[in-house]
């Protein structure tokens, strides 16, 4: 009785705390892709504007993209 | 009722209002920066200006009145340029300075000065 009552008392706090950990990751993911987008656009919008003058400045070569 | 469409009839001519000043607003100013382009480039070359790591241009050592003039206003232009992008696209007006001035430090050509990013000014 002793033992199964030790051995409940040991596993049980363990199996509980296991399934604790479950939902955490898809949380820290997403930051980072919205971080990766806005500098994509960032990059496209600069692109759009100072495209046209980086072409025609003599100190800056275009950019191959 | 009729008030209501009225009031939205306003807020959608306000809107389209908006978005043709601000289509105009940057038209002018890359019509402002095509026209001093080459005073920017014979400044660069004479290595009078330097791109900073902000995405603007800084006088460096005794640059004369010109170059202060011509400077300022060049800067004026880009930091609103910045300011437009930014709302674009939900960033800072900063960090599109400083993706800016990335893409010059990378295409500029030999000759010209460059801010890294820690601070420190070196020749291409």
């Amino acid at each position: 009785m002793h033992r199964r009552l030790l051995l409940s008392t040991t596993f049980v706090p363990l199996l509980l705390g296991g399934c604790l950990n479950v939902k955490t990751e898809p949380i820290e993911v997403k930051p980072i892709h919205i971080t990766v987008d806005v500098n994509v656009r960032v990059e496209r919008a600069l692109d759009d504007f100072f495209g046209d003058l980086d072409e025609k400045s003599t100190t800056i070569e275009p950019s191959k993209s | 009722m009729h008030r209501l469409r009225f009031l939205t009839l306003l807020f959608a001519l306000g809107v389209v209002a908006v978005s043709a000043f601000a289509a105009e607003s940057a038209a002018d100013i890359r019509r402002r920066m095509e026209q001093r382009l080459p005073v920017i480039d014979r400044l660069k070359t004479a290595e009078t200006v330097g791109e900073n790591n902000r995405g603007l241009l800084e006088v460096r050592g005794a640059g004369g009145a010109e170059a202060g003039a011509v400077v300022a206003e060049e800067n004026r232009d880009r930091q609103a340029v910045y300011a437009l992008i930014a709302k674009e696209t939900g960033a800072t007006a900063d960090s599109v300075g400083q993706a800016r001035a990335k893409q010059i430090a990378a295409h500029s050509r030999g000759g010209v000065w460059v801010q890294d990013a820690s601070g420190a000014w070196k020749k291409k």
